[in-house]
């Protein structure tokens, strides 16, 4: 009770903070000379994973997926895995900006921006993997529905369809819900330009925005439509990528409870991807009055809310495969736990049930290096649970006969690694280039920090 | 029947298919009535197809045979004294004995071409004891002209090349230097003779010693004929043209004696000598023998034998061994090495252990750990003075103390395909000990291969997938299939795919593998209901025809030729042992193996699975763009042109049928290629889903011609490459709509059972389970019959 109190009271900025220096603070990292070293380091970094995204995807496209691990009857590997991760992490920026301003949680000013930021480029790196997936690449624009020659549509009844609807619409309306958000900043972002190429470009890309009380009027009703556009997304995206899963036959794969299972995974990854980070942006960048333990501390509690979701999800699939009576279920079940990819399990269950109900202890909330262990641990484990779900459901599923083992292959490993490489790379670019905290919106909050000052 | 170490259910041997043939209509059976049904005993060291159909099997070194022939023929009173056997032999001879005295006239003893003279000669006395000649054994002339001593002769002749006596070797489709047994010094003496010319098909390692190198044609390319195992004559027709300028044996011979006509008119004018005839008369009775494909009786008439009553002095008699037994056998595949280089073959799993691309040397699991062996060891094999190194597989069902090797392997003049793939074992063969080498030397190296086998799980789980019922169970619950039949237990080798198996299966597997078939108690599965269709789509109507299928497991013995008759039909690129190995085998059909009791000692078990051409096919709409669809005659097709290769069609398929182009495996480019295919079959490119269509350009071609005729197609007008090939004829095709039709009936029959039919799929292939003839007298086998004795 008594921290709930305190946390109450607690600004949500720190103190000392006055309108010129929040501008000066943020928009300073885009417009200064020169960045510091820790963000080279970390696009050089990203630059040298994407390499082997790159390099892999050429290979991939010559030779074929059989370059992966892949077999019958393991036909989804990484790529899915992959897919599915990506999309759940970016659940967390739609979350945060979407509900938490319907709900009006003032909170969320200082992480939105960058959640949204991690969103986007979170959907990016999901988007190329059903891509690369595919058998056939070239052929994959067949999955949208557009008139041709040969009249012949998508099979709507397929989840896959439905999946591109969903990522798809998801993609863009988190770019413009994004965007919508950024005009103000990057109106301001061209008034403080001394850089002629910088001002042009943030001219252009701020739309004539002048700051007008008509601007600031349409903003706020297109920004509160967005929000209620993007609002029934984070639920309904996830859902629709479980489905993909939940239509079909196989055990493992076959369960009702798939949807909000895997909406609540989505948020829990969300989360944690944030909490990773936001921890060093905010360490790096000094930007403490502004990402305060406030933030930090919320951010925590959703991660343990969701985590414990997805807990009762892992239990309820042990349940049903009891209570169904179906051996195949059951089988499903036992080898999952205990065949040849147990410690796969074991290491889910570590990671996203047993660690996060460290987030219990308030010490724990705000020790900020355990935050960030526990933020990677969790992003493990969501990756895990994709890989327990795509590959022990399908390497023994009806008959033994067909029973085989998946192992990854180099090319896995780099385009799954690449993929993080160009989600970095992409997040650095924003870091430099885009006001990373929405200013104006901080703005709202500086009446608060100049009563903690008082 | 008690075949003795014979594998003549298998595809192999002379005469095989009629056999199959035979075989399989004597396990037929319908609506509980399995009277008429033939019965199958099995002694053998190795784990054979044969073994896998047998009613009761005895697994016994190769040397133990003569042992257990022996005492079986004194319990029959033709021999003189039993011998000492294991246990488990023994406990076999007097209800195996009475059971063969209670068919006198129908009982009969069949010896594998591999046993020694011998147990030939005992299973002569006792088949001439159990009245077989006349019956189901008859005795003719030799087929061969002049039968001899090959050995001797081949000895000879090494002998005089070695002299010097030998001025010029001309060697017809032979393949010495790689394949004469090790004692046998042919390469040294070879390379003595002046002037060597090798007629074969391929330059190998015999034409690789030789001046003269002439190239072979192709039994098909070339007329001639052939003496079937009965003796009737059959005229080899050529099907083509010869695609390189080869000449036939018989053309070459020809050409030595000054005679350059070609193969066809050298057997026109043998032919026309033969019959006396000549002009138009010789022309019909020609264009007959082409016609039916043989020469009207020339079978050979049965003769009177009796056998001497000392035959069991007559020929030596060889001892059991102690210790590690080497078994050396044809390769199912490479055979002799001859069809090393054939990629269709090397890529057929052998029958039960279903390994691809390489031979092996295979110990029984009880063996193995004994030695502490584990799958793909690289061991070194020593006899008959040469070393050479092998690798490890654990095959459950091989008897204990054998370690079985096959010949046709490690060739060192071949094709692209068979080049580098196995170890030789001709190695390990001296003309004394052909078959059976007593005293194996055997050594680990320390290293490991990979294996490519298509089959990684031996255990079926307890899952009703082959249901089985002993005879006299199927009598008293015809319906023991529908109601959910008996599921077969069984094991896994440790070590295959995971280490966690062993443990899973000792606890599922043991516990449903002694479990037998309860009348009205389904395995807490519900059973599809027909009529009452389960599903949110309109139910197709099928005006015209609905094709299905029924897949006698009764009647498969499990010999592969639907495989290899499927690639060959639909154009199924071969893919190498790697990617086997990742698990990425094309075949459409397969032939799923069980083990089921213990691993010890269990009983094997065939299952061909194609595409179930499904009713409410789980891959149908999962595909995004409809690349697989329902054909209004029930068909699941596959359009390859629309697939984009997302793979969820697999995934979703709970038979897991489909197969992927996960990379370019077809071959565009190499001529010879190009012509072994099918042209109404389209050749898939990479990243696009297949799967068996019923052969659906088979069902096309019908069409046409029936609609030309403006008729329906007839019951058996199509018959799938599968069903075709099949010797055992347990496939059947047709139209599900006719009830009149094989297919209509069969599945009428109360064998008739859906492969996992509880997940409402409504395959249109059907399984006819699989009734054992057990005799209740026998000692306990895992063949279920320890289980009915508990009953």
């Amino acid at each position: 009770m008594a921290t709930q109190s305190k946390n109450l009271h607690e600004a949500v900025i720190g103190p000392n903070q006055t309108y010129g220096s929040v501008t000066d603070t943020i928009a300073n990292i885009c417009l200064g000379k020169d960045a510091p070293v820790f963000w080279y380091a970390g696009l050089l970094a990203g630059l040298m994973l994407a390499g082997g995204l790159a390099h892999g995807a050429v290979w991939l496209f010559l030779n074929g997926v059989g370059i992966w691990g892949l077999n019958i009857p393991v036909g989804w590997g990484f790529a899915i895995i992959n897919f599915v991760w990506w999309i759940g992490i970016g659940h967390a920026g739609t979350l945060i900006s979407a509900i938490l301003l319907l709900f009006r949680q003032d909170w969320r000013t200082s992480i939105n921006r960058f959640a949204e930021a991690m969103t986007l480029f979170a959907v990016a790196s999901a988007g190329l993997f059903p891509l690369l997936h595919v058998g056939r690449p070239w052929l994959a624009f067949w999955l949208m529905p557009y008139p041709n020659t040969m009249n012949v549509w998508p099979q709507f009844r397929s989840p896959l369809v439905w999946d591109v609807f969903a990522v798809s619409t998801y993609a863009t309306v988190s770019a413009l819900f994004w965007y919508t958000g950024l005009i103000p900043d990057l109106a301001t972002m061209r008034d403080r330009a001394q850089n002629k190429v910088a001002k042009t470009l943030y001219g252009i890309f701020s739309l004539g925005w002048r700051g007008a009380a008509r601007h600031w009027e349409r903003y706020e009703i297109a920004y509160l439509i967005l929000g209620g556009l993007s609002t029934p997304l984070v639920v309904s995206v996830h859902t629709v990528v479980s489905f993909d899963f939940a239509v079909s036959v196989i055990p493992g794969w076959h369960a009702t409870l798939f949807p909000p299972y895997f909406v609540a995974g989505a948020i829990y990854s969300g989360f944690a991807m944030v909490l990773t980070l936001a921890i060093p942006v905010r360490h790096f960048y000094k930007l403490h009055d502004l990402i305060t333990m406030r933030h930090i501390e919320a951010m925590a509690k959703v991660t343990l809310a969701t985590g414990l979701v997805v807990f009762y999800g892992y239990l309820m699939e042990v349940f049903f495969a009891w209570y169904s009576g179906n051996e195949f279920e059951q089988f499903m079940m036992k080898n999952r736990m205990m065949g040849p990819y147990g410690h796969m399990y074991w290491m889910l269950i570590f990671c996203n049930s047993l660690t996060p109900q460290l987030l219990w202890f308030r010490k724990v909330r705000r020790n900020i290096p355990v935050l960030f262990v526990i933020s990677l641990i969790v992003n493990v484990g969501m990756w895990l649970e994709r890989f327990v779900i795509v590959v022990t459901s399908l390497h023994r599923d009806f008959l033994p006969s067909s029973w085989d083992m998946y192992y990854p292959t180099f090319w896995d490993w780099a385009i799954y690694l690449g993929s993080i490489g160009q989600f970095l790379v992409l997040f650095f670019l924003f870091l430099r280039f885009v006001p990373m905290i929405a200013m104006f919106e901080v703005k709202h909050l500086v009446p608060q920090s100049e009563k903690t000052r008082a | 029947m008690l075949a003795l170490d014979s594998d003549f259910l298998s595809t192999n041997g002379p005469g095989s298919v009629a056999m199959i043939k035979a075989f399989a209509r004597g396990r037929k059976v319908e609506n509980g009535n399995a009277s008429g049904m033939n019965r199958l005993y099995v002694v053998e060291a190795n784990a054979t197809a044969t073994g896998s159909n047998a009613d009761h099997r005895l697994r016994l070194k190769a040397s133990q045979v003569a042992g257990f022939a022996a005492s079986l023929a004194a319990a029959l009173g033709v021999g003189s004294a039993a011998d000492e056997l294991p246990e488990k032999a023994k406990a076999w001879i007097e209800p195996l004995a009475a059971d063969l005295r209670a068919n006198q006239g129908a009982a009969v003893v069949i010896v594998g071409d591999q046993q020694p003279a011998w147990v030939h000669a005992a299973a002569h006395a006792i088949n001439a004891q159990l009245g077989a000649f006349g019956g189901p054994a008859v005795v003719t002339e030799p087929v061969l002209p002049a039968p001899s001593d090959q050995f001797a002769d081949l000895k000879a002749l090494v002998a005089e090349m070695e002299s010097g006596a030998v001025e010029t070797l001309v060697i017809l489709d032979s393949n010495p230097v790689y394949n004469a047994p090790a004692d046998v010094s042919f390469t040294g003496a070879l390379e003595k003779v002046p002037f060597r010319v090798h007629l074969a098909s391929h330059h190998d390692e015999t034409g690789e010693l030789c001046h003269w190198q002439l190239p072979l044609s192709n039994f098909l390319e070339t007329w001639g004929d052939i003496r079937a195992v009965d003796g009737t004559l059959t005229i080899q027709q050529p099907l083509i043209e010869p695609i390189f300028q080869s000449k036939s044996e018989l053309e070459l011979i020809g050409l030595m004696l000054g005679d350059e006509r070609s193969a066809y008119e050298v057997l026109r004018e043998a032919y026309a000598q033969s019959w006396a005839l000549s002009g138009d008369a010789f022309e019909a009775s020609w264009r007959k023998a082409i016609h039916d494909g043989m020469v009207a009786d020339t079978a050979f008439a049965p003769v009177e034998a009796a056998v001497v009553p000392e035959w069991a002095s007559a020929v030596e008699r060889p001892a059991a061994s102690e210790g590690l037994e080497l078994v050396i056998r044809p390769d199912s595949s490479a055979w002799d090495g001859r069809y090393n280089n054939n990629g269709w073959l090397q890529e057929l799993p052998r029958p039960i252990s279903r390994l691809t691309w390489d031979n092996v040397a295979a110990f029984s699991p009880a063996t193995a750990a004994q030695m502490t062996l584990r799958n793909g060891d690289i061991v070194t094999l020593g006899a008959a003075g040469n070393k050479v190194e092998a690798p490890v597989w654990i095959l459950p069902g091989l008897a204990d103390e054998v370690c079985v090797v096959t010949l046709g392997y490690g060739r060192e003049m071949t094709g692209r395909v068979g080049t580098g793939v196995g170890f030789n074992a001709y190695k390990l063969q001296s003309t004394g000990s052909l078959w059976t080498v007593a005293g194996l030397d055997l050594a680990k190296r320390g290293r490991t291969t990979e294996l490519a086998c298509v089959q990684d799980h031996y255990s079926m789980e307890g899952r009703n997938l082959v249901r089985i019922a002993n005879a006299q169970e199927y009598s008293e619950h015809p319906n023991f299939a529908q109601e959910g039949g008996h599921g077969g237990g069984g094991h896994d080798v440790p070590g295959q795919g995971g280490p966690y198996l062993g443990k899973l299966t000792d606890q599922d597997g043991r516990r449903e593998g002694a479990k037998l078939f309860e009348p009205g108690k389904s395995q807490g599965l519900a059973v599809a209901d027909v009529e009452n269709p389960l599903s949110v789509y309109p139910e197709s109507n099928y005006a015209g025809y609905a094709w299905g299928m029924t897949i006698d497991l009764n009647a498969c013995v499990g010999c592969n030729a639907c495989m290899a008759a499927c690639n060959s039909e639909n154009n199924i690129p071969v893919i190498g042992k790697e990617q086997v190995a990742k698990g990425r085998e094309m075949h459409w059909i397969r032939l799923d193996r069980y083990f089921e009791g213990s691993e010890d000692d269990p009983a094997m078990i065939n299952q061909p699975l194609t595409c179930m051409q499904c009713e409410n096919a789980p891959c149908e709409p999962v595909c995004p763009v409809g690349a697989t669809v329902h054909s209004n005659e029930g068909l699941n097709d596959m359009v390859y042109n629309r697939c984009v290769g997302t793979r969820y069609c697999s995934n979703n398929c709970p038979y897991k049928v489909r197969r992927f182009n996960f990379l370019l495996y077809q071959d565009f480019t190499t001529e010879t290629l190009k012509m072994a295919r099918n042209p109404n079959v389209t050749v898939r490119s990479r990243g696009v889903m297949e799967k068996c269509t019923y052969c659906v350009q088979r069902i096309n071609v019908a069409r046409i011609k029936s609609e030309r005729e403006g008729r329906a197609i007839v019951d058996g007008e199509i018959q799938t490459a599968c069903q075709q090939a099949c010797p055992a004829e347990a496939i059947v095709f047709g139209n599900i709509n006719d009830d009149n039709s094989r297919v209509s009936k069969l599945k009428g029959d109360s064998r008739n059972y859906a492969l996992l039919e509880e997940l409402n799929t409504q395959p249109r292939t059907s399984y006819l389970a699989r009734v054992r003839n057990i005799n209740p007298d026998m000692p306990a086998t895992s063949t279920g019959a320890d289980a009915h004795a508990e009953a």
